[in-house]
């Protein structure tokens, strides 16, 4: 993994504002031609992580580049990089057409008909104002927005939240269908799991502004088990790996751990996790860090 | 009802819930549809691009699967043009794996006569399997 | 950049060349028909010496009423401008979410603020500077007899008006950078515009009166604008009650005003003071953009 070109690389990357910490020390590589998940309860850093690799904002501490660069605001690197913002920036009384045309003035390189063509397959209007359409076709009309100048990364800011089933569904299929053709790597934002799991296939956990996880699916959902066996004490466990949440009840200890090697100890049946359980855990466990020192660490035999 | 008629050999189904990735269900309903006799050599599979469209999956995986495939030896890709099929997958044939679907009908039937629902014969069947593959017979 | 400028605002150019347009349509009219009497009378005046003394009153006593709310009018012009174009140009984004379609499709925050900023200052000195020369027209007759200086005449026509239409957009823009908001920044520049005008107007201008003493029974000159009278010294004058008497006794009228004479470079001044306010201003709203973040 580590001999693949990085599409975006940060380390000790931090944003504060005012008092509170919008994100800290985050340090994250996707490498080229991923579709990435970026998942977190609202709140966690998303949206400031995103804006920060755009170059919309500029970063408190630590540094990042993307597609090789440190992002800012220059027509270079704006040339390159495509940003859908949560509110979907559409200017409300235009049309699609209307859009494009002016897409066409601010961008060096433009593919208008491309996106014409994009989104009449998709059935959304050219000609009415954005106000009429619904929130599925904006979003389709921002992603062709962002798409026809023909970025080499795409960073979406929960892109889904708003689009009912039906839209998510194409709205992800077009995001796929992108990636089929050129070298675009594509970041996009999320509070939920379900739908991204099937395009995506590297993921970034954020919870209270901090990095829990970064890296390729498959290896997130080959490196964690959930362990399952009468109640003993997690001491040993935590000693060898990373325990991420441990559920005590009565008769039985459940732990999800990171596992870097086999679990020798034959009391503990392990199995798979899904990638939803995982992500999850990882979050309620902050919860429970946060609740006071009852934390899940410490078990009794 | 909806019915579409798609311009492809097969299509497929991507189940989420079933643990098994999904780069796997991909090569496991190719090899199936193989052994069905659905695909026959000189066949062209789905294109990336048209199974994306379908089933709204990463690239990647439809490209990881179809590689899977053409290491076993049962497709090969064309530059250009496409993944086409080259041979069906050993194993028995279809009357042969018809012949084993009876036999295992029968077994869920004695089981289910004996008190075992669905999930417990699954539970069951999967326990097996796999000390069968720890032992290195399946 | 300009092409979006222009899709977001030609409405309002549009707009505010038809309401150029109506103006002009109310105001010209009249100005002939006011022009035109005034020479007649002068006319009269000077071959048969007749009605000499109340020209004033001949030409615009029967349109004093229309004139002064025409000229009312025009001093809303600027105000008008600032509110109407200057603050929601930027705040008006910011508040749609849409500077992130312009900041992300290309266009640097420089460009974005420095082409709205150019775009808007030189729409608000053209459309000022239209307005400030038909009413400069216009006052031909009424500057002929009663003097331009005085208030209201003076900030009516001109380069003043210009120079005020161009530092109320530019009011408009900053507060609206500053806030964000379309309505936080209407009132601030509602209130720093009269503010810096008031200010100007009364503290301002008088640094160019001129201070005399003069005949008691005299007054300031014609054509100027009177910024106070006083009749002053003199002695035994407590029984007096005719100016005569008072100057007899050696009063005299301590006079204060702005003479017609001094117009232009007053006028040259005072624009001078608004264009560097609206450069500052302009300077602080390019910071504030470019510099303090999202």
């Amino acid at each position: 993994m580590s001999s693949e070109a990085l599409a975006i690389e940060t380390a000790g990357l931090s944003k504060r504002y005012g008092a509170a910490w919008g994100l800290q020390d985050c340090s994250i590589d996707v490498p080229e031609g991923r579709i990435s998940a970026l998942v977190g309860p609202n709140g966690a850093g998303k949206t400031t992580l995103l804006r920060l690799l755009m170059g919309l904002r500029r970063p408190t501490s630590g540094e990042a580049r993307v597609l090789g660069r440190a992002p800012a605001q220059d027509e270079d690197f704006l040339a390159s990089a495509g940003f859908l913002a949560q509110e979907i920036p559409l200017y409300r009384r235009f049309s699609a057409a209307g859009h494009l045309r002016i897409g066409a003035h601010l961008n060096r390189r433009w593919d208008a008909a491309a996106a014409e063509q994009r989104l009449t397959a998709l059935r959304v209007p050219l000609d009415r104002p954005v106000h009429s359409l619904s929130g599925g076709q904006r979003a389709q009309v921002a992603l062709s927005l962002a798409l026809a100048k023909r970025p080499r990364i795409l960073l979406l800011d929960e892109p889904l939240a708003a689009l009912d089933p039906l839209a998510r569904r194409e709205f992800l299929t077009s995001l796929a269908d992108v990636t089929v053709e050129g070298d675009v790597t594509v970041v996009l934002s999320s509070h939920l799991v379900h739908d991204l799991e099937r395009v995506c296939n590297h993921l970034i956990l954020l919870t209270a502004s901090r990095v829990r996880l970064c890296a390729d699916i498959d290896d997130v959902l080959g490196g964690h088990r959930m362990l399952v066996g009468p109640r003993r004490s997690t001491a040993e466990l935590e000693r060898l790996f990373t325990v991420v949440k441990v559920t005590q009840t009565e008769r039985q200890s459940r732990v999800l751990a990171r596992l870097d090697g086999p679990v020798l100890d034959p009391a503990w049946e392990v199995s798979e996790v899904g990638l939803e359980d995982i992500i999850l855990a990882y979050m309620s466990e902050d919860q429970a860090v946060a609740a006071g020192p009852l934390s899940l660490a410490g078990g009794t035999a | 009802m909806s019915s579409e008629l798609v311009k492809q050999t097969i299509t497929f189904q991507l189940n989420q819930t079933s643990g098994i990735p999904a780069y796997l269900q991909i090569v496991q309903q190719v090899e199936q549809a193989l052994r069905m006799g659905t695909l026959r050599p000189g066949d062209q599979l789905p294109t990336v691009k048209q199974v994306v469209a379908e089933v709204t999956i990463n690239p990647n995986t439809v490209t990881k699967a179809y590689r899977e495939l053409e290491h076993a030896g049962l497709v090969e890709g064309r530059q250009g043009v496409g993944t086409f099929v080259v041979r069906r997958p050993h194993g028995p044939p279809p009357e042969e794996q018809t012949r084993l679907a009876r036999g295992l009908e029968r077994w869920v039937e004695t089981a289910r006569v004996a008190g075992l629902d669905s999930q417990a014969m699954e539970a069951m069947l999967r326990s097996i399997l796999r000390s069968a593959s720890d032992r290195g017979v399946a | 950049m300009t092409y979006l400028i222009w899709r977001l605002h030609r409405v309002h150019a549009i707009a505010a060349a038809v309401v150029i347009v109506a103006v002009a349509a109310l105001i010209v009219p009249t100005g002939i028909a006011i022009a035109n009497s005034y020479h007649h009378a002068v006319m009269n005046c000077s071959v048969s010496h007749v009605g000499c003394g109340g020209i004033a009153f001949t030409v615009f006593g029967n349109n004093s009423v229309f004139t002064s709310l025409v000229q009312d009018l025009a001093m809303a012009v600027p105000l008008v401008f600032g509110i109407l174009w200057g603050a929601p140009l930027v705040a008006g984004e910011f508040e749609a979410g849409t500077e992130d379609f312009a900041w992300t499709q290309g266009v640097t925050r420089r460009r974005w603020v420095l082409t709205n900023l150019g775009w808007a200052l030189l729409a608000a000195a053209a459309w000022g500077g239209a307005l400030a020369a038909l009413f400069t027209w216009w006052r031909g007759p009424d500057n002929a007899v009663d003097g331009p200086v005085k208030f209201i005449y003076f900030d009516v026509q001109g380069v003043a008006p210009i120079a005020y239409t161009v530092f109320a957009v530019a009011l408009g823009i900053a507060a609206g950078a500053l806030f964000r908001r379309v309505v936080p920044a209407i009132a601030t520049t509602l209130v720093a515009f009269a503010a810096v005008r008031i200010v100007t107007a009364l503290y301002f201008r008088p640094l160019f009166a001129v201070t005399k003493n003069v005949s008691a029974l005299a007054g300031p000159p014609p054509l100027s604008y009177s910024l106070g009278q006083d009749v002053l010294g003199g002695s035994n004058t407590a029984a007096c009650k005719t100016l005569r008497c008072v100057a007899a006794h050696g009063a005299y009228n301590h006079i204060s005003y702005l003479p017609a004479s001094r117009f232009w470079p007053v006028q040259g001044v005072e624009s001078g003071i608004f264009l560097v306010l609206a450069l500052a201003l302009a300077i602080f709203t390019y910071w504030l953009i470019t510099t303090r973040e999202a």
